[in-house]
């Protein structure tokens, strides 16, 4: 209460308007200050106790890891930092003489063909028309000749024997065609006369009924 | 000496007394990008040889009728890519073997190349370039090593170019992933 007293006093000789205010009364935990010390002890053997524990890691590191790790981080990539020289190598003088080669190479090939014109580009349908046709229309006659091949083609298949075995067993019809055939041929025949000798005999033929139906 | 300007080698061109002259200075000015853009595509030099021959032949016989608006340079590009995908897809039907042993192919002729050593960042690049498809190798070409724009490389392929970016975003990944597998 005394230093209370003297600190107010100082106060006032010091000219300080500083109000006095009472510290407020703190409590303690119920026994802390008896363990205390106890919990000091504790603390220290602890934190010797982690202190001499080994500080060295078991884990194995690549031999020379370490100096290499530097190298690996000052080539990290970029690919501004990658040269940009081509290593390639040319044939040396390459170049000089390179436009020469090239101008006697154009000189000894022919003009390339040139592109059909529009004007013949418009007739190339027709042309191509024309050609589908051709080969349609020429295709067809190929197609028939050679389905019908010809009377001495189909004569040629067949042998002398069976030839000569149709005309021995239609000789008869053959013989009236060829007397026919002949009769027509000659140029001689008076038409007149063999159609009124036809007419005869067809009139003759007919019964006196048949004739006097059809006068009436 | 400066380098002659495009229209300048094309007004040349145009005359039948300067044509060959014409040509000699585009062939002079555009001969090495082109060999290099070919050669990172079929990989030998005689297959380079034969399709930068093949595609300054039809340069020759068309130049006359080009159409200027397209821009010189992404035109000898577009021919030159043309030739080179032309030529690997032949090669391809031409092969015995499947297409997998076709590009296993590229790359054991990579590492047949004189000075090959496959700890080298540039080797690894090349092998890593032809384990793409070709036309993203194509890509990944133009846009890496030419520095070619978007906009000139949708010429050059006639893809968009969001497809571009895109195809460019993919290989680059490749072309990580197998440096750093490898």
């Amino acid at each position: 209460m005394q230093q209370k007293i003297n600190i107010e006093q100082e106060l006032n000789d010091l000219q300080l308007k500083v109000p006095i205010v009472s510290m407020p009364e703190f409590s303690v935990p119920v026994g802390y200050f008896d363990n205390l010390e106890m919990s000091v002890l504790d603390r220290i053997h602890s934190e010797d106790f982690i202190a001499q524990l080994p500080k060295n890691m078991p884990f194995d590191v690549p031999q020379g890891y370490f100096d290499q790790l530097t190298n690996e981080l000052n080539t990290s990539f970029s690919l501004e930092q990658l040269p940009k020289n081509t290593p390639y190598q040319v044939p040396i003088g390459y170049f000089n003489d390179l436009d020469t080669q090239i101008l006697s190479k154009i000189a000894q090939t022919k003009p390339a063909l040139k592109p059909l014109k529009v004007s013949s580009r418009r007739f190339a349908p027709l042309s191509m028309a024309a050609s589908i046709l051709f080969f349609i229309v020429s295709g067809f006659f190929l197609i028939n000749q050679q389905s019908s091949p010809s009377v001495e083609q189909q004569l040629a298949k067949i042998s002398d024997d069976e030839i000569n075995l149709y005309i021995q067993a239609h000789q008869q019809e053959f013989e009236t065609d060829l007397v026919s055939a002949e009769a027509l041929d000659d140029s001689q025949v008076d038409i007149p006369t063999l159609e009124k000798d036809i007419i005869e005999n067809q009139l003759n033929t007919l019964t006196k009924e048949e004739l006097s139906s059809y006068i009436l | 000496m400066a380098e002659i300007n495009d229209q300048d080698i094309l007004d040349l061109f145009q005359v039948a007394s300067t044509r060959e002259r014409a040509f000699s200075l585009l062939v002079k000015k555009y001969q090495e990008r082109l060999y290099w853009h070919i050669r990172r595509l079929v990989v030998h030099h005689e297959d380079t040889n034969d399709v930068l021959q093949n595609m300054l032949i039809k340069v020759w016989r068309n130049l006359e009728n080009f159409r200027q608006d397209a821009g010189l340079y992404t035109w000898l590009y577009r021919i030159a890519t043309n030739e080179s995908l032309t030529y690997l897809d032949q090669q391809k039907k031409k092969s015995t073997y499947s297409i997998s042993d076709h590009e296993s192919g590229l790359a054991n002729s990579i590492k047949a190349e004189k000075g090959f050593d496959a700890n080298k960042l540039e080797w690894k690049l090349q092998l890593a370039i032809q384990s793409l498809p070709e036309k993203q190798r194509a890509v990944f070409c133009l846009r890496y090593y030419d520095e070619m724009p978007y906009e000139k490389m949708s010429h050059v392929l006639e893809t968009s170019e969001g497809s571009l970016k895109a195809s460019y975003h993919h290989a680059a990944k490749k072309v990580e992933e197998y440096i750093r597998n490898n």
